[in-house]
Protein backbone atom coordinates (compact mmCIF):
# COMPACT_ATOMS: atom_id res chain seq x y z
CA UNK A 1 0.00 0.00 0.00
CA UNK A 2 1.47 3.34 -0.80
CA UNK A 3 0.94 6.04 1.69
CA UNK A 4 -1.26 8.84 0.40
CA UNK A 5 0.50 11.27 1.84
CA UNK A 6 4.54 11.36 2.05
CA UNK A 7 7.50 13.38 1.91
CA UNK A 8 10.60 12.87 -0.76
CA UNK A 9 13.83 14.63 -0.14
CA UNK A 10 15.41 16.17 -3.32
CA UNK A 11 19.09 16.56 -4.43
CA UNK A 12 19.50 19.82 -3.58
CA UNK A 13 17.81 19.81 -0.09
CA UNK A 14 14.69 20.71 -1.39
CA UNK A 15 11.15 18.97 -0.42
CA UNK A 16 8.20 17.58 -2.59
CA UNK A 17 4.96 17.23 -0.80
CA UNK A 18 2.89 14.50 -3.23
CA UNK A 19 -0.68 14.20 -2.18
CA UNK A 20 -2.97 11.76 -3.15
CA UNK A 21 -6.37 13.04 -4.38
CA UNK A 22 -9.77 10.97 -4.29
CA UNK A 23 -8.79 10.17 -7.20
CA UNK A 24 -5.29 9.11 -6.72
CA UNK A 25 -4.07 11.61 -8.79
CA UNK A 26 -0.59 12.77 -7.80
CA UNK A 27 -0.10 16.47 -7.20
CA UNK A 28 2.96 17.81 -6.54
CA UNK A 29 3.89 21.31 -4.64
CA UNK A 30 7.06 21.90 -4.75
CA UNK A 31 8.74 24.06 -1.99
CA UNK A 32 11.34 25.52 -4.66
CA UNK A 33 11.56 27.43 -7.60
CA UNK A 34 11.22 24.58 -10.12
CA UNK A 35 11.76 25.58 -13.85
CA UNK A 36 8.93 24.30 -16.19
CA UNK A 37 10.60 20.90 -16.92
CA UNK A 38 7.70 18.77 -18.26
CA UNK A 39 9.11 15.42 -18.97
CA UNK A 40 6.91 12.43 -18.59
CA UNK A 41 6.08 11.10 -21.39
CA UNK A 42 2.40 10.15 -22.52
CA UNK A 43 -1.36 10.97 -23.21
CA UNK A 44 -2.09 10.44 -19.29
CA UNK A 45 -3.43 13.48 -17.59
CA UNK A 46 -7.27 14.98 -18.45
CA UNK A 47 -5.44 17.71 -19.89
CA UNK A 48 -2.45 15.79 -21.91
CA UNK A 49 -0.70 20.06 -22.35
CA UNK A 50 -0.26 20.36 -18.29
CA UNK A 51 1.59 17.55 -16.64
CA UNK A 52 2.72 17.34 -13.23
CA UNK A 53 5.90 19.92 -12.54
CA UNK A 54 8.71 18.42 -10.64
CA UNK A 55 12.21 19.86 -9.69
CA UNK A 56 14.06 16.85 -11.34
CA UNK A 57 15.39 19.44 -13.57
CA UNK A 58 17.83 20.90 -10.89
CA UNK A 59 21.58 20.13 -10.77
CA UNK A 60 23.82 19.74 -13.74
CA UNK A 61 21.21 19.22 -16.31
CA UNK A 62 19.37 22.14 -15.58
CA UNK A 63 21.50 24.87 -17.94
CA UNK A 64 21.02 22.37 -20.78
CA UNK A 65 16.97 22.51 -20.13
CA UNK A 66 16.85 26.11 -19.99
CA UNK A 67 17.68 25.96 -24.23
CA UNK A 68 15.65 23.41 -25.22
CA UNK A 69 14.05 23.83 -27.81
CA UNK A 70 10.13 22.51 -28.03
CA UNK A 71 8.96 21.41 -30.94
CA UNK A 72 6.98 23.55 -31.83
CA UNK A 73 9.85 26.26 -31.83
CA UNK A 74 12.30 24.14 -33.60
CA UNK A 75 13.38 25.01 -36.94
CA UNK A 76 11.75 28.83 -36.95
CA UNK A 77 8.36 29.89 -36.48
CA UNK A 78 5.98 27.99 -34.69
CA UNK A 79 2.93 26.75 -36.64
CA UNK A 80 -1.01 26.94 -35.61
CA UNK A 81 -3.59 24.59 -36.55
CA UNK A 82 -5.34 25.19 -39.42
CA UNK A 83 -8.65 26.68 -38.11
CA UNK A 84 -7.02 29.55 -35.97
CA UNK A 85 -6.28 31.11 -39.78
CA UNK A 86 -9.39 30.82 -41.23
CA UNK A 87 -10.99 34.15 -40.77
CA UNK A 88 -15.00 33.25 -40.79
CA UNK A 89 -15.48 29.26 -40.24
CA UNK A 90 -18.20 28.02 -41.29
CA UNK A 91 -19.23 24.49 -39.95
CA UNK A 92 -20.58 20.91 -40.44
CA UNK A 93 -21.26 18.23 -38.11
CA UNK A 94 -20.77 14.60 -38.56
CA UNK A 95 -21.81 11.65 -36.16
CA UNK A 96 -20.88 8.19 -35.44
CA UNK A 97 -21.58 5.25 -33.34
CA UNK A 98 -18.72 4.43 -31.08
CA UNK A 99 -20.35 1.00 -30.19
CA UNK A 100 -23.05 -0.19 -32.42
CA UNK A 101 -24.20 -2.19 -35.12
CA UNK A 102 -22.22 -1.21 -38.13
CA UNK A 103 -19.38 -0.70 -36.69
CA UNK A 104 -17.71 -4.38 -36.44
CA UNK A 105 -15.48 -4.01 -38.97
CA UNK A 106 -13.86 -1.00 -36.19
CA UNK A 107 -12.70 -3.41 -34.01
CA UNK A 108 -15.01 -4.97 -31.85
CA UNK A 109 -17.30 -2.68 -29.20
CA UNK A 110 -17.01 -3.55 -25.82
CA UNK A 111 -19.40 -2.92 -23.14
CA UNK A 112 -17.53 0.13 -21.72
CA UNK A 113 -18.22 1.37 -18.21
CA UNK A 114 -17.08 4.70 -18.74
CA UNK A 115 -19.65 5.02 -21.61
CA UNK A 116 -22.78 5.40 -19.84
CA UNK A 117 -26.59 5.20 -21.71
CA UNK A 118 -28.60 8.06 -22.75
CA UNK A 119 -31.41 8.51 -20.27
CA UNK A 120 -33.42 7.12 -22.45
CA UNK A 121 -31.55 3.74 -22.44
CA UNK A 122 -30.31 4.53 -26.37
CA UNK A 123 -26.42 5.44 -26.36
CA UNK A 124 -24.82 8.46 -26.83
CA UNK A 125 -23.69 9.39 -30.01
CA UNK A 126 -20.65 10.55 -31.40
CA UNK A 127 -20.44 14.12 -32.40
CA UNK A 128 -17.85 15.63 -34.53
CA UNK A 129 -17.67 19.29 -35.69
CA UNK A 130 -15.59 19.82 -39.00
CA UNK A 131 -14.84 23.25 -40.52
CA UNK A 132 -16.00 23.08 -44.22
CA UNK A 133 -11.99 23.32 -44.91
CA UNK A 134 -12.21 19.44 -43.14
CA UNK A 135 -9.95 20.35 -39.71
CA UNK A 136 -11.76 18.67 -36.40
CA UNK A 137 -12.67 21.38 -34.25
CA UNK A 138 -14.79 19.49 -31.31
CA UNK A 139 -15.18 16.10 -30.12
CA UNK A 140 -17.94 15.21 -27.87
CA UNK A 141 -20.62 12.38 -26.72
CA UNK A 142 -24.25 13.87 -27.65
CA UNK A 143 -27.62 12.42 -26.59
CA UNK A 144 -30.74 13.48 -28.13
CA UNK A 145 -32.28 16.94 -27.01
CA UNK A 146 -29.05 17.71 -25.03
CA UNK A 147 -28.23 21.71 -26.57
CA UNK A 148 -26.09 22.22 -29.37
CA UNK A 149 -22.23 23.53 -28.32
CA UNK A 150 -22.74 27.40 -26.82
CA UNK A 151 -19.18 28.13 -28.24
CA UNK A 152 -20.64 27.12 -31.64
CA UNK A 153 -23.56 29.85 -33.40
CA UNK A 154 -26.38 27.58 -35.21
CA UNK A 155 -26.11 30.16 -38.10
CA UNK A 156 -21.85 29.21 -38.29
CA UNK A 157 -23.46 25.94 -39.77
CA UNK A 158 -23.54 25.15 -43.40
CA UNK A 159 -26.87 23.20 -44.84
CA UNK A 160 -26.69 19.49 -44.98
CA UNK A 161 -28.76 17.25 -46.48
CA UNK A 162 -28.83 14.86 -43.49
CA UNK A 163 -31.27 13.23 -41.42
CA UNK A 164 -29.70 13.33 -37.81
CA UNK A 165 -31.29 11.59 -34.77
CA UNK A 166 -33.60 14.62 -33.73
CA UNK A 167 -35.23 14.21 -37.41
CA UNK A 168 -35.49 10.33 -37.30
CA UNK A 169 -37.00 10.74 -34.05
CA UNK A 170 -39.64 13.03 -35.30
CA UNK A 171 -40.70 10.77 -37.92
CA UNK A 172 -43.87 8.56 -36.54
CA UNK A 173 -42.27 5.25 -35.47
CA UNK A 174 -44.68 2.92 -34.86
CA UNK A 175 -43.35 1.12 -31.36
CA UNK A 176 -43.35 -2.61 -31.18
CA UNK A 177 -46.50 -4.65 -30.43
CA UNK A 178 -46.75 -7.57 -28.04
CA UNK A 179 -48.40 -10.55 -27.33
CA UNK A 180 -48.20 -12.79 -24.71
CA UNK A 181 -49.08 -17.06 -24.36
CA UNK A 182 -51.46 -17.81 -22.49
CA UNK A 183 -52.49 -14.52 -24.19
CA UNK A 184 -53.01 -11.98 -20.98
CA UNK A 185 -52.57 -14.51 -18.45
CA UNK A 186 -50.29 -16.48 -16.36
CA UNK A 187 -49.78 -18.52 -13.27
CA UNK A 188 -47.78 -17.52 -10.74
CA UNK A 189 -43.91 -19.28 -11.28
CA UNK A 190 -45.00 -20.28 -15.07
CA UNK A 191 -43.28 -19.45 -17.57
CA UNK A 192 -44.85 -16.66 -19.65
CA UNK A 193 -44.09 -16.61 -23.14
CA UNK A 194 -43.74 -12.94 -24.72
CA UNK A 195 -42.80 -11.80 -28.14
CA UNK A 196 -43.13 -8.31 -30.21
CA UNK A 197 -43.25 -7.63 -33.50
CA UNK A 198 -40.40 -6.91 -35.78
CA UNK A 199 -40.84 -3.75 -38.56
CA UNK A 200 -39.17 -2.09 -40.45
CA UNK A 201 -40.59 1.22 -41.42
CA UNK A 202 -40.33 3.76 -44.53
CA UNK A 203 -40.80 6.93 -44.34
CA UNK A 204 -39.92 9.71 -47.41
CA UNK A 205 -39.98 13.72 -47.32
CA UNK A 206 -38.78 16.28 -48.75
CA UNK A 207 -35.62 18.15 -47.98
CA UNK A 208 -34.42 21.35 -49.71
CA UNK A 209 -35.87 20.07 -52.69
CA UNK A 210 -34.66 16.57 -52.67
CA UNK A 211 -36.04 13.38 -52.00
CA UNK A 212 -34.88 11.35 -49.01
CA UNK A 213 -35.96 8.15 -47.82
CA UNK A 214 -35.69 6.87 -44.32
CA UNK A 215 -35.94 3.58 -43.26
CA UNK A 216 -36.14 2.73 -39.48
CA UNK A 217 -34.84 -0.81 -38.69
CA UNK A 218 -35.42 -2.34 -34.74
CA UNK A 219 -32.38 -3.56 -33.44
CA UNK A 220 -33.11 -3.87 -29.49
CA UNK A 221 -36.05 -4.83 -27.26
CA UNK A 222 -36.05 -3.71 -23.72
CA UNK A 223 -38.90 -5.18 -21.68
CA UNK A 224 -40.36 -4.36 -18.66
CA UNK A 225 -42.50 -6.80 -17.10
CA UNK A 226 -44.89 -4.69 -14.61
CA UNK A 227 -43.18 -6.58 -11.78
CA UNK A 228 -40.38 -4.81 -11.27
CA UNK A 229 -38.32 -7.25 -13.68
CA UNK A 230 -36.91 -5.62 -16.53
CA UNK A 231 -34.42 -6.88 -19.43
CA UNK A 232 -32.86 -5.90 -22.85
CA UNK A 233 -32.90 -8.45 -25.69
CA UNK A 234 -31.65 -7.96 -29.34
CA UNK A 235 -34.12 -10.41 -30.32
CA UNK A 236 -38.02 -10.12 -30.56
CA UNK A 237 -39.16 -13.31 -30.02
CA UNK A 238 -41.56 -15.11 -31.93
CA UNK A 239 -45.39 -17.10 -31.73
CA UNK A 240 -44.75 -20.69 -30.41
CA UNK A 241 -48.12 -22.24 -30.93
CA UNK A 242 -47.22 -25.57 -28.39
CA UNK A 243 -45.81 -23.23 -25.86
CA UNK A 244 -47.03 -24.46 -22.03
CA UNK A 245 -46.21 -22.71 -18.98
CA UNK A 246 -43.49 -25.84 -18.35
CA UNK A 247 -41.76 -24.12 -21.40
CA UNK A 248 -38.96 -21.56 -20.70
CA UNK A 249 -38.04 -19.85 -23.80
CA UNK A 250 -35.33 -17.04 -24.83
CA UNK A 251 -38.12 -14.31 -24.14
CA UNK A 252 -40.17 -15.90 -21.53
CA UNK A 253 -40.99 -14.37 -18.07
CA UNK A 254 -42.19 -16.15 -14.58
CA UNK A 255 -43.84 -13.86 -12.22
CA UNK A 256 -43.05 -15.00 -8.56
CA UNK A 257 -46.76 -12.76 -7.14
CA UNK A 258 -49.93 -13.30 -8.53
CA UNK A 259 -51.62 -9.66 -9.63
CA UNK A 260 -52.11 -7.38 -12.41
CA UNK A 261 -49.30 -6.23 -14.40
CA UNK A 262 -48.71 -3.93 -17.40
CA UNK A 263 -45.90 -5.21 -20.22
CA UNK A 264 -44.25 -2.58 -21.89
CA UNK A 265 -41.48 -2.94 -24.35
CA UNK A 266 -39.25 -0.03 -25.41
CA UNK A 267 -37.99 -0.69 -29.20
CA UNK A 268 -34.84 1.05 -30.31
CA UNK A 269 -34.68 1.89 -33.80
CA UNK A 270 -31.84 2.45 -35.95
CA UNK A 271 -32.10 4.79 -38.56
CA UNK A 272 -30.71 5.13 -42.60
CA UNK A 273 -31.43 7.28 -45.28
CA UNK A 274 -31.03 7.88 -48.88
CA UNK A 275 -31.10 11.40 -50.97
CA UNK A 276 -32.52 11.49 -54.54
CA UNK A 277 -31.73 7.63 -54.92
CA UNK A 278 -28.38 7.53 -53.58
CA UNK A 279 -26.64 5.17 -51.45
CA UNK A 280 -28.05 3.99 -47.54
CA UNK A 281 -26.52 6.04 -44.83
CA UNK A 282 -26.60 5.15 -41.25
CA UNK A 283 -28.29 7.58 -38.98
CA UNK A 284 -26.00 7.23 -35.79
CA UNK A 285 -28.51 7.02 -32.44
CA UNK A 286 -31.11 5.14 -32.23
CA UNK A 287 -35.11 6.09 -31.62
CA UNK A 288 -36.70 4.75 -28.54
CA UNK A 289 -40.27 4.30 -28.91
CA UNK A 290 -43.08 2.72 -26.96
CA UNK A 291 -45.16 -0.16 -27.29
CA UNK A 292 -48.46 -1.06 -26.27
CA UNK A 293 -48.77 -1.74 -22.47
CA UNK A 294 -50.40 -5.60 -22.30
CA UNK A 295 -52.30 -6.14 -19.47
CA UNK A 296 -51.32 -9.71 -17.83
CA UNK A 297 -53.49 -11.43 -14.88
CA UNK A 298 -51.32 -13.92 -12.95
CA UNK A 299 -52.64 -16.31 -11.16
CA UNK A 300 -52.29 -18.71 -7.96
CA UNK A 301 -52.97 -22.14 -8.97
CA UNK A 302 -52.31 -25.85 -7.54
CA UNK A 303 -49.79 -28.10 -8.81
CA UNK A 304 -52.12 -30.05 -10.84
CA UNK A 305 -54.29 -27.76 -12.38
CA UNK A 306 -50.81 -26.24 -13.95
CA UNK A 307 -50.36 -30.02 -15.25
CA UNK A 308 -53.65 -30.09 -16.80
CA UNK A 309 -53.24 -26.60 -18.27
CA UNK B 1 16.49 -12.41 -42.79
CA UNK B 2 14.23 -10.85 -44.77
CA UNK B 3 11.61 -14.31 -44.34
CA UNK B 4 11.45 -13.46 -40.48
CA UNK B 5 10.75 -9.97 -41.22
CA UNK B 6 8.27 -10.47 -43.13
CA UNK B 7 6.40 -12.68 -40.41
CA UNK B 8 7.17 -9.90 -38.01
CA UNK B 9 5.54 -7.61 -40.21
CA UNK B 10 2.30 -10.42 -40.61
CA UNK B 11 2.59 -10.51 -37.17
CA UNK B 12 2.34 -6.92 -36.39
CA UNK B 13 -0.75 -6.65 -38.98
CA UNK B 14 -2.72 -9.23 -37.35
CA UNK B 15 -1.92 -7.68 -33.95
CA UNK B 16 -2.82 -4.19 -35.34
CA UNK B 17 -6.20 -6.06 -36.18
CA UNK B 18 -6.96 -7.74 -33.14
CA UNK B 19 -10.13 -6.84 -31.55
CA UNK B 20 -9.28 -6.83 -27.74
CA UNK B 21 -7.13 -3.57 -26.13
CA UNK B 22 -4.14 -5.17 -26.32
CA UNK B 23 -1.78 -3.18 -27.94
CA UNK B 24 0.59 -4.29 -31.09
CA UNK B 25 3.70 -4.17 -29.04
CA UNK B 26 6.50 -5.28 -31.16
CA UNK B 27 8.72 -7.89 -29.82
CA UNK B 28 12.57 -8.16 -29.28
CA UNK B 29 13.04 -10.27 -32.39
CA UNK B 30 11.60 -7.70 -34.46
CA UNK B 31 13.78 -5.18 -34.13
CA UNK B 32 16.32 -6.12 -31.38
CA UNK B 33 19.41 -3.43 -32.19
CA UNK B 34 17.46 -0.52 -30.90
CA UNK B 35 19.54 1.38 -28.38
CA UNK B 36 17.61 3.11 -25.34
CA UNK B 37 17.79 6.43 -24.25
CA UNK B 38 20.64 5.51 -21.93
CA UNK B 39 22.70 3.51 -23.87
CA UNK B 40 23.36 5.48 -26.91
CA UNK B 41 21.58 8.94 -27.91
CA UNK B 42 22.96 9.30 -31.39
CA UNK B 43 21.67 6.13 -33.41
CA UNK B 44 18.03 6.80 -32.26
CA UNK B 45 17.17 7.12 -35.81
CA UNK B 46 15.36 4.02 -38.06
CA UNK B 47 18.80 2.35 -39.56
CA UNK B 48 20.12 -0.69 -37.64
CA UNK B 49 23.48 -0.01 -36.54
CA UNK B 50 25.09 -3.36 -35.13
CA UNK B 51 24.50 -6.58 -36.29
CA UNK B 52 24.76 -8.24 -33.12
CA UNK B 53 21.19 -9.35 -31.16
CA UNK B 54 20.86 -7.19 -28.29
CA UNK B 55 17.90 -7.89 -25.68
CA UNK B 56 15.37 -5.93 -24.78
CA UNK B 57 15.17 -4.95 -21.10
CA UNK B 58 12.16 -3.72 -20.00
CA UNK B 59 12.28 -0.93 -17.49
CA UNK B 60 11.94 -1.12 -13.36
CA UNK B 61 12.93 0.73 -10.87
CA UNK B 62 16.62 -0.04 -11.00
CA UNK B 63 16.91 1.27 -14.08
CA UNK B 64 15.47 2.49 -17.73
CA UNK B 65 14.39 -0.12 -20.35
CA UNK B 66 17.21 -0.87 -22.92
CA UNK B 67 17.09 -2.11 -26.55
CA UNK B 68 13.63 -1.06 -26.76
CA UNK B 69 12.02 -2.53 -30.38
CA UNK B 70 11.04 0.18 -32.33
CA UNK B 71 7.30 -0.69 -33.91
CA UNK B 72 7.85 -0.99 -38.11
CA UNK B 73 5.42 1.13 -40.06
CA UNK B 74 3.06 -1.86 -41.52
CA UNK B 75 2.87 -1.70 -45.23
CA UNK B 76 -0.76 -1.24 -44.71
CA UNK B 77 -0.03 2.28 -43.80
CA UNK B 78 1.71 3.32 -45.68
CA UNK B 79 -1.51 4.30 -48.65
CA UNK B 80 -3.96 7.02 -48.60
CA UNK B 81 -6.89 4.73 -48.09
CA UNK B 82 -9.14 5.16 -45.01
CA UNK B 83 -7.93 1.53 -43.91
CA UNK B 84 -4.50 2.93 -44.11
CA UNK B 85 -5.03 5.73 -41.89
CA UNK B 86 -6.24 3.58 -39.51
CA UNK B 87 -3.75 1.02 -39.68
CA UNK B 88 -1.35 4.36 -39.37
CA UNK B 89 -2.80 5.84 -36.11
CA UNK B 90 -2.34 2.19 -34.57
CA UNK B 91 1.28 2.37 -35.28
CA UNK B 92 1.41 6.02 -33.88
CA UNK B 93 0.20 4.61 -30.67
CA UNK B 94 2.37 2.52 -31.43
CA UNK B 95 5.04 4.54 -31.20
CA UNK B 96 3.88 6.74 -28.21
CA UNK B 97 4.69 3.49 -26.03
CA UNK B 98 7.83 3.42 -27.39
CA UNK B 99 8.57 6.69 -26.65
CA UNK B 100 7.18 6.48 -23.33
CA UNK B 101 9.85 3.07 -22.98
CA UNK B 102 12.54 4.80 -24.68
CA UNK B 103 12.36 8.92 -24.14
CA UNK B 104 13.60 8.27 -28.32
CA UNK B 105 11.86 10.70 -29.55
CA UNK B 106 12.86 10.88 -33.73
CA UNK B 107 10.78 7.76 -34.74
CA UNK B 108 7.59 9.86 -33.09
CA UNK B 109 9.00 13.31 -34.61
CA UNK B 110 9.46 11.71 -37.80
CA UNK B 111 5.48 11.06 -37.90
CA UNK B 112 4.09 14.37 -36.24
CA UNK B 113 3.52 17.61 -38.23
CA UNK B 114 4.96 20.61 -36.66
CA UNK B 115 1.31 22.17 -36.59
CA UNK B 116 0.76 19.17 -33.91
CA UNK B 117 1.07 21.02 -30.51
CA UNK B 118 -0.04 18.04 -28.09
CA UNK B 119 2.13 16.09 -30.42
CA UNK B 120 5.09 18.25 -29.00
CA UNK B 121 4.04 19.27 -25.22
CA UNK B 122 2.72 15.28 -24.46
CA UNK B 123 5.21 13.28 -25.98
CA UNK B 124 8.37 14.82 -28.23
CA UNK B 125 9.45 17.59 -25.62
CA UNK B 126 8.41 15.68 -22.30
CA UNK B 127 11.19 12.61 -24.16
CA UNK B 128 13.64 15.33 -25.00
CA UNK B 129 13.65 16.51 -21.89
CA UNK B 130 13.65 13.41 -19.99
CA UNK B 131 16.86 12.52 -22.22
CA UNK B 132 18.62 15.29 -20.90
CA UNK B 133 17.24 15.19 -16.69
CA UNK B 134 17.80 11.27 -17.00
CA UNK B 135 13.90 10.60 -15.83
CA UNK B 136 12.12 7.27 -16.78
CA UNK B 137 9.14 5.77 -16.46
CA UNK B 138 7.67 2.15 -15.46
CA UNK B 139 4.70 1.41 -16.70
CA UNK B 140 2.56 4.16 -18.27
CA UNK B 141 1.84 2.57 -21.19
CA UNK B 142 -1.28 2.86 -23.64
CA UNK B 143 -3.49 0.74 -24.42
CA UNK B 144 -5.38 1.68 -27.48
CA UNK B 145 -8.07 0.83 -30.07
CA UNK B 146 -9.49 2.54 -33.04
CA UNK B 147 -13.46 3.44 -33.10
CA UNK B 148 -13.87 5.54 -36.20
CA UNK B 149 -12.00 6.70 -39.06
CA UNK B 150 -13.20 9.04 -41.41
CA UNK B 151 -11.34 10.59 -44.83
CA UNK B 152 -13.49 13.60 -45.93
CA UNK B 153 -11.07 14.43 -48.48
CA UNK B 154 -8.06 12.98 -50.50
CA UNK B 155 -5.13 14.12 -47.81
CA UNK B 156 -7.12 14.23 -44.77
CA UNK B 157 -8.24 11.24 -42.26
CA UNK B 158 -9.51 11.48 -38.73
CA UNK B 159 -9.38 8.43 -36.68
CA UNK B 160 -11.16 8.04 -33.49
CA UNK B 161 -8.78 5.54 -30.99
CA UNK B 162 -10.45 4.88 -27.86
CA UNK B 163 -6.91 4.51 -25.38
CA UNK B 164 -6.43 3.84 -21.58
CA UNK B 165 -2.59 4.51 -19.44
CA UNK B 166 -1.42 2.30 -17.42
CA UNK B 167 -0.18 3.29 -13.83
CA UNK B 168 3.26 5.09 -14.34
CA UNK B 169 6.28 5.38 -12.04
CA UNK B 170 8.96 8.07 -12.40
CA UNK B 171 12.68 7.41 -11.40
CA UNK B 172 16.13 9.75 -11.83
CA UNK B 173 17.87 7.45 -9.67
CA UNK B 174 17.66 3.75 -9.19
CA UNK B 175 14.96 2.76 -6.37
CA UNK B 176 13.70 6.19 -5.39
CA UNK B 177 10.40 6.71 -7.25
CA UNK B 178 10.27 10.26 -8.22
CA UNK B 179 6.82 10.52 -8.83
CA UNK B 180 4.09 8.81 -10.14
CA UNK B 181 0.59 8.73 -12.36
CA UNK B 182 -2.73 6.58 -11.57
CA UNK B 183 -3.40 4.80 -14.81
CA UNK B 184 -6.31 6.95 -16.68
CA UNK B 185 -9.85 5.99 -17.25
CA UNK B 186 -10.45 5.19 -20.88
CA UNK B 187 -10.35 8.38 -22.78
CA UNK B 188 -10.81 9.25 -27.15
CA UNK B 189 -8.11 11.23 -28.65
CA UNK B 190 -9.23 11.87 -32.10
CA UNK B 191 -5.85 12.05 -34.61
CA UNK B 192 -6.29 14.71 -37.62
CA UNK B 193 -3.81 12.63 -39.90
CA UNK B 194 -2.64 14.09 -43.22
CA UNK B 195 -0.93 12.81 -46.13
CA UNK B 196 1.77 13.88 -48.50
CA UNK B 197 3.51 10.65 -49.54
CA UNK B 198 2.46 9.25 -46.21
CA UNK B 199 0.41 10.03 -43.05
CA UNK B 200 1.84 12.40 -40.37
CA UNK B 201 -0.06 13.38 -37.35
CA UNK B 202 -1.46 17.18 -37.74
CA UNK B 203 -3.77 17.46 -34.54
CA UNK B 204 -4.62 15.46 -31.18
CA UNK B 205 -8.06 16.53 -29.92
CA UNK B 206 -9.40 14.59 -27.16
CA UNK B 207 -12.75 14.04 -27.30
CA UNK B 208 -14.95 15.60 -24.38
CA UNK B 209 -17.62 13.81 -22.33
CA UNK B 210 -20.46 16.12 -21.25
CA UNK B 211 -22.40 14.26 -19.55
Amino acid sequence: MIPRVFFLPLLLGASLLITGSVYGQVQILTTTTCPKADDQVGLGDDNAEHRSKSCDSDGPEDTRLKNFQTWMEENGQPEHADNNKVKKPKYRIRDFDECLTGNENKSSCYVNPDIRPCSDGSLPITRQIYTIQNVLVQQFRYCPGDPPPSDLPQDLFVEQIRIDIEKFRSFPIKGSSIQSAPNKFSLRNGHTHFWASEDTQEFRSNLSGSDVRIKAIPIQWNWNYGDGAMRNLSFPGEAMPSHTLHDETPTSHSYSETGKFGVKVTTLYRGEFSVDGGPWQAIPGQAAVPSNTLPIDVWRTKKELIAND
Amino acid sequence: MEKSKLAAVALAIILLSGCNTTSPESTPTQESNHPSRSADKQSSSLGPTSSTTKIYKPATSLGPAENVPLPKLPSIAKGNSEESADAFAQYYFALINYTVESNDPEPIKQNSSRKCEVCGTAIIDPAGRAQITGKWQVGGKHKYKVIDSYKPSKDKAIVSVRFEVDAAEFYIKPKELESRNPKTPSKVAALSLKYDSGWKVDAVTFEETRQ
